[in-house]
């Protein structure tokens, strides 16, 4: 039997999918032809929402538009859309292999892809063994620092003699403007997660693992809590125990340490390090925290082993990375293309045209000229005047919107996001929001007090968020001096 | 706790120089230990001396050479060799930007306080108020009766939330909002008199700024370390006194190891009573009906004579509210020149069923563990105590094991009590009925296996006549006859034999005791915890939690009626011992108990009474039947620092010295011995107890021709040596040493004996365990009829001691409970047609009060609560029942029956501005 498949998720329902789905249904899947038609996730393809395509066969897809049901019988007949199909091409996607083509609450359709096949594998390994072929893969992790897997993993096996049991914690909270990664793989691959979560406590010894989902991510917590419903009645999680947790609002959220303060029932403000969260992380315990995206690189990591995971990337770092593009493009949406992919490469899969700049790093990420664009993604400082891969968002901006006005929004986002804990990032925030709109409006002298805020919160701040949140400033004053207002 | 000093001799040490010189700091050490132990000065406005480091002010940055950026040294930790650079010019110029910033959150126009910790520092690094324009909070909130907090003086250190949620984990203040809008808060932004703030001032000290500061400033000329006068947790104080020997301020006490810092609100703020104008001042004569003043010699020479003459019909009371050596004193003059046995104190009316089940199945009367076993338990059963309200100390530390170390706990209460909070576990049984629950938890633990077979083998006796009564009380039967459902008692019953980490505390007050079954509840606690095997070991035990501050010490002094000094027995060999020593003849009979000397005045037994630092005329039940028997006393004579209400039905009156000014010592729940020390000399014309008895008891030698020794003590220090050489358990202990080495919790035998933290580790007092077989009988005397449907349970509450003859006294305590409140279920008061905030009546057979109706789910509908101080001319007493456990005579405080209706003639009760208990909606209200 035929079926269509109408790639969904938040993005796709914003745009109306729920109602190409329901048309669909009534015209086609109650008629003779008896056609199947399912909701899946999103497969990243944003711009083009809401999107008909024929299962099995992708690039037969069309946008459903105000006629969804002549869309459907085009791509029945076999007639795709070319700029889809370019735009999937262009793409190496491993991680996003099902998003959009499977039903993301079925684990039959999952596992008919191959899911669970690497977690048998990893289990069947030695714990030496797995971490072994962890670190001959290069993974790294995908939340914006970059650290390698197999060392964060170890230290909590060796804190675990001296403060228990290691835990897992899932960032899944994804509060950075611009980024969406996880709640595409989270709503239309769930049990990529899932099953990256178990061959992690595997490979750990954790029998408890937290998933920390955004408080606005109701889809991916609903898919989430399904599909380990499903795994675990399927016997696939063993005695493993995975709890859900809600995000608690605010950028903050997503620093690991506010996680741990969250779960355990506290204010959202980061922790003290040292003891880092491997050696005293979630109630005491040598807690691993990865993001999602990590986890979701485990399943075909270990099912097809390190050498094919290392067939892509480049040598620093192996592997795929998603990248959530926005801003002023024509093709906006999720995509992933390999480590050591450059900036002009991506931009071009997103459809930019005659671009300023792009910020890449999210609310604390440098502002990037378009005469940079030959960098390649890749961990680290991309730019010591302050863009950073982070966790793969790239906002693109056109001189319509302007350099001042990116940097603008971003020093009164961070000024608001401050948690509030520490004096230079509270204090300063909103004192370097407002020497920006200064200098913005001609006054020179904010030039100091930028000069001078700059300096103590890089320098004194508690937290990453803090220190980071100048790199904007002088990411701007380096590239985009004269739009920012300092004289030349 | 405290940051921590250069070379602790515990521990691994290890070196680092702080800007080019060398120091030596423990293991475990920060760096702003290091620095400090340098005796560098660098700022640290977050971090208390013993906080926590809170990283949030990031004012104590430094350099350290091969780490990259500027560390905050607060919660860096020191390593072997590291090279810190305190004063390099960038380090420097980042401080002074963050004070700088620090500095823009206060007005430049208001003038700081001379020790604030920000202006200090900030005026070492040239870092000015007006680098940047104000960013200034403006709200000031008023209503709490101690302390004020003004946001305008605010840095958002942390460090007051920090003391609030760490250090007393009571969680009334927080820092809520985001950046800009980030401020200390209560929740729902109400004013922090109507949140679970409990005034303990934790905060108030814990301020580096001015923001939150007390109503009462302290212009302290002094200090004198102490222990805290009200409750039996023995908090170390250190008591501020000025030029006119005001006590004007007290501070906790880190190095103090029963309160570790810790304070309540009566400790810190409720010392003010010492110096209030109703103090007595000179000795009171009754003359043609009236008390009038007299000199010491009258007085004195007045209650010789008729001590005298009343010698065979005498009674006594002693106090657990005086020193060690006061209460010795008193016990030697009743025994050694009244001639009787008659010798008692309030222990009779809070935990005399606990001593005698201890004495008889352990045997002895006192707490086996120690505070600090509560946070290496795994589990906490705390049954008919309140500790939130009545030992708030323990109660923080309860919080903090739960909440720090997991520990779990169990509550068996009647009433909601503010530690069910913290628990699952609240088995909220029918009153009186607490030995069917604990045999129902009894029974679990055999029939699952969970019992400690090798403990009840080698430690205990007559478990299987024991095991015979209570496999009849299976849980479904214990679930009809308390109402707690089986499964609340499987789990406790679980819980508290296999607690899985550490062992299980046991923890009990008044509602265990206070009831003609007292003897019996206490009994079957014992019992479980012999079950368990939860004895001798760290982290269980038992504990009855002493109220007095000196309860404990007063029993040990001798001052019961049973036995003498140390709980040590009339045989001849010991009554020979004391004899010699005290060169004199002593009774042998056992004397009367207090409620009984009460009682007995009725057909003459007694007739004489000297009562020292007590109150029976509030305290007693039934108070219309026991002051129609006082008042019937030939002759009474009342020691005490107030004329409360049994002072003023006495014949004559003797002015007493309080706690701050004189020496001696308390000892506490956990059988801790500490030093009381003089803070100012006696207030007026008044005397310490013990130089008052000596006094009276060589008047009394005189008159009788006779030729005693010891009663010419020049000092407390000499009358507990004298109590320490004839009383073994004290042996080892001299003012000199707890002047020393601190608090030393008895026994303590000999001068190199350490102290007993813990009891029975090895065997029992008297040998084996002794399991004693007790069956639930009549929860109650007294129970609800049509005419009087309401059982009445009393208590106390936090801002009140007791009658409130101290409390009363204290402008702040008593601002903060000025009512009566009635505590009434919701559907009774629907039922009744009663608001909240009401003027009720409550009557019993006995007697009535007027209270204000406080409507709260706290209490089971049919059953309401009152505190037994008086407010106004109302207390719980008028109401309450004389009827007695058998054995211990310990009144039934707990349970009576009485009616509840509107007032029909409302006392004055509001005063405009005063606390309210009016309920708003969709909040919970808080009882004290």
């Amino acid at each position: 039997m035929p079926r269509l498949n109408v790639p969904s998720g938040s993005v796709g329902r914003a745009v109306g999918t729920l109602a190409v789905l329901e048309a669909l249904r009534e015209s086609l899947a109650a008629g003779d032809a008896g056609i199947d038609v399912v909701e899946t996730g999103s497969d990243g393809v944003h711009w083009a929402a809401p999107v008909v395509a024929l299962h099995g066969q992708e690039v037969a897809a069309g946008t459903a538009g105000s006629d969804p049901i002549a869309v459907a019988e085009s791509v029945l007949a076999g007639n795709g859309n070319a700029e889809i199909a370019e735009y999937m091409h262009a793409q190496d996607r491993r991680l996003l292999a099902r998003a959009g083509r499977i039903d993301p609450m079925s684990i039959d359709e999952a596992r008919d892809d191959g899911a669970y096949e690497g977690l048998a594998k990893a289990q069947a390994l030695t714990s030496a063994e797995g971490m072994a072929s962890l670190e001959a893969s290069g993974l790294r992790g995908r939340g914006g620092a970059y650290f390698p897997v197999h060392l964060k993993w170890q230290a909590a096996i060796a804190a675990s003699a001296l403060n228990g049991q290691p835990l897992l914690v899932v960032n899944a909270e994804e509060g950075e403007p611009g980024v969406f990664k996880d709640r595409v793989l989270m709503e239309s691959d769930p049990h990529r997660l899932v099953e990256g979560v178990a061959i992690a406590c595997h490979a750990i010894g954790a029998e408890h693992a937290y998933i920390y989902i955004n408080g606005q991510a109701d889809l991916s917590a609903q898919h989430v809590a399904q599909a380990l419903a499903d795994a675990s009645a399927a016997d696939l999680l063993g005695g493993l125990v995975v709890e859900i947790r809600r995000g608690a609002g605010g950028y903050v959220c997503g620093e690991e340490t506010v996680i741990l303060e969250s779960i355990e029932g506290r204010r959202a403000v980061p922790r003290l390090r040292p003891p880092f969260p491997t050696e005293r992380g979630l109630f005491g315990r040598p807690t691993v925290i990865n993001n999602v995206e990590t986890l979701a690189n485990l399943p075909d990591l270990f099912r097809h082993g390190s050498d094919w995971f290392r067939a892509v990337g480049s040598e620093e770092a192996s592997g795929t990375k998603l990248i959530s593009l926005s801003g002023a493009l024509s093709r906006p949406g999720l995509i992933e293309v390999p480590m050591g992919t450059t900036f002009s490469e991506i931009l071009e899969i997103g459809g930019a045209h005659d671009l300023m700049g792009a910020v890449a790093g999210g609310p604390s990420g440098g502002l990037l000229p378009s005469s940079k664009f030959d960098l390649a993604i890749a961990p680290g400082a991309l730019d010591p005047a302050g863009a950073v891969l982070g966790a793969g968002g790239i906002v693109a901006f056109d001189d319509a919107f302007g350099a001042a006005e990116v940097l603008r929004v971003q020093a009164s986002y961070n000024a608001v996001e401050s948690c509030g804990k520490c004096t230079p990032c509270r204090e300063g925030g909103e004192r370097l929001a407002d020497a920006i709109e200064r200098l913005g409006a001609g006054d020179v002298s904010a030039r100091t007090d930028i000069d001078e805020l700059v300096t103590i919160m890089r320098g004194a701040s508690l937290c990453g968020l803090g220190q980071m949140a100048v790199a904007p400033v002088t990411s701007a004053l380096q590239d985009f001096a004269a739009e920012i207002g300092v004289p030349s | 706790m405290t940051t921590s000093t250069a070379s602790v001799a515990s521990g691994a040490s290890l070196s680092l120089t702080i800007d080019g010189q060398t120091v030596s700091v423990s293991a475990g050490s920060t760096v702003l230990d290091a620095i400090l132990a340098a005796d560098v000065t660098i700022p640290h406005l977050c971090k208390d001396a013993d906080g926590p480091a809170l990283g949030a002010c990031r004012t104590c940055l430094v350099q350290i050479e091969g780490t990259r950026g500027t560390p905050a040294s607060c919660h860096t930790p020191a390593t072997e060799g590291m090279a810190v650079a305190t004063q390099a010019p960038e380090v420097v110029a980042l401080r002074k930007g963050v004070l700088e910033l620090t500095l823009a959150m206060r007005s430049v126009e208001t003038e700081p306080r001379p020790d604030s910790d920000l202006i200090t520092v900030s005026a070492a690094h040239d870092a000015s108020g007006r680098r940047w324009p104000g960013r200034v909070t403006t709200h000031v909130d008023e209503s709490n009766h101690f302390y004020v907090f003004d946001a305008s003086e605010c840095i958002l250190c942390g460090r007051c939330t920090s003391a609030c949620n760490d250090l007393q984990a009571i969680g009334a203040i927080g820092i809520v909002g985001t950046g800009g809008a980030a401020r200390i808060a209560v929740f729902n932004d109400d004013p922090l008199g109507e949140s679970t703030c409990t005034s303990c001032g934790s905060c108030v000290v814990a301020c580096p700024t001015q923001a939150l500061s007390p109503k009462r400033p302290s212009q302290a000329t002094r200090q004198v370390s102490t222990v805290c006068p009200y409750c039996g947790v023995g908090c170390g104080i250190k008591v501020g006194a000025n030029a006119d020997d005001q006590l004007v301020s007290v501070d906790d006490d880190p190095d103090n190891q029963s309160s570790l810092g810790l304070l309540c609100v009566k400790g810190r703020f409720g010392t003010a009573f010492v110096n209030h104008s109703d103090r007595l001042t000179t000795p009171l004569i009754r003359r043609a009906g009236r008390l009038e003043p007299a000199s010491w010699d009258e007085a004195l020479d007045l209650v010789a004579d008729k001590f005298v003459e009343h010698r065979g019909y005498f009674g006594a009371f002693s106090s657990a509210k005086a020193t060690n050596e006061d209460n010795y004193l008193i016990q030697k003059f009743v025994r050694l020149l009244m001639g009787t046995n008659n010798i008692d104190h309030c222990t009779r009316l809070c935990h005399s069923p606990s001593v005698e089940a201890m004495l008889a199945q352990l045997g002895s009367g006192a707490t086996s563990n120690s505070y600090e076993d509560y946070e290496n338990a795994g589990c906490v059963f705390i049954v008919g105590a309140d500790p939130s309200s009545n030992h708030p100390v323990i109660a923080s530390r309860i919080r903090r094991a739960v909440e720090e170390h997991g520990v779990q706990l169990i509550v068996l209460n009647p009433k909601r009590i503010q530690m069910c909070d913290e628990t699952e576990l609240w088995l909220q049984q029918y009153p009186g009925t607490d030995v069917a629950v604990l045999n129902g938890m009894a029974n679990v633990i055999l029939s699952e296996g969970l019992h400690d077979e090798a403990f009840i083998a080698t430690r205990t006796e007559d478990f299987d006549s024991w095991r015979a009564v209570v496999e009849s009380y299976t849980p479904e039967r214990v679930e009809e006859m308390s109402g707690v459902p089986a499964e609340m008692i499987r789990r406790a019953a679980r819980l508290y034999a296999d607690p899985g980490r550490g062992g299980s505390c046991l923890v009990w007050g008044m509602g265990v005791t206070q009831h003609t079954n007292g003897l019996g509840n206490a009994t079957a606690l014992l019992n479980l915890a012999l079950l368990a095997g939860q004895l001798g070991r760290l982290g269980n035990g038992v504990s009855p939690l002493r109220g007095q501050n000196n309860v404990q010490g007063a029993g040990d002094a001798g001052c019961v009626p049973d036995a003498l000094p140390g709980y040590q027995r009339y045989t001849p060999e010991g009554l020979a011992r004391f004899e010699r020593a005290w060169g004199g003849e002593l009774p042998t009979a056992e004397g009367l108990r207090a409620t009984d000397m009460v009682e007995t005045i009725a057909d003459e037994t007694i007739r004489c009474m000297y009562i020292v630092g007590e109150n029976p005329s509030m305290t007693d039940p039934n108070l219309a039947h026991a002051n129609e028997l006082i008042a019937k006393l030939d002759f009474l004579v009342v020691q005490d620092i107030f004329l409360h209400e049994t002072a003023e039905l006495a014949d004559v009156v003797l002015p007493a010295s309080s706690f701050a000014e004189k020496e001696g010592t308390f000892t506490n729940s956990e059988r801790r011995v500490q030093r009381v020390r003089q803070v100012i000399p006696p207030v007026g014309g008044s005397r310490p107890d013990w130089e008052i008895v000596q006094d009276l008891a060589s008047r009394v030698a005189s008159r009788l021709g006779l030729d005693v020794r010891g009663f010419d003590h020049g000092s407390a220090a000499s009358i507990f040596d004298e109590m320490a050489a004839l009383t073994p358990m004290l042996g080892g202990l001299s003012h000199a040493r707890l002047d020393r080495e601190g608090g030393i919790q008895w026994p303590c035998p000999e001068p190199d004996h350490p102290g007993t933290p813990r009891l029975y580790g090895e065997e029992f007092p008297r040998g084996l365990g002794k399991f004693v077989a007790v069956e639930q009988i009549a929860p109650a005397q007294e129970v609800p009829d049509e005419r009087y449907p309401f059982l009445l349970n009393t208590g106390r509450v936090l801002y009140h001691w007791h009658s409130g003859t101290l409390t009363r006294r204290v402008d702040g305590l008593e601002a903060s409970f000025p009512e009566l409140r009635v505590a009434l279920h919701p559907i009774d008061a629907a039922r009744l047609e009663i608001a909240d905030g009401e003027a009720i009546d409550v009557a019993s057979r006995r007697g009535r009060l007027e209270g204000v109706a406080f409507v709260t789910e706290d209490v089971a509908p049919g059953a309401i609560f009152v505190p037994f101080v008086r407010l106004k001319d109302s207390a719980a007493n008028w109401l309450t029942n004389n009827v007695y456990d058998e054995t211990s005579r310990i009144p039934e405080f707990k349970v009576c029956a009485v009616s509840v209706q509107r007032s029909a003639d409302p006392q004055e009760w509001r005063t405009e501005g005063r606390g309210s208990s009016k309920r708003r909606k969709g909040k919970q209200k808080q009882y004290w």
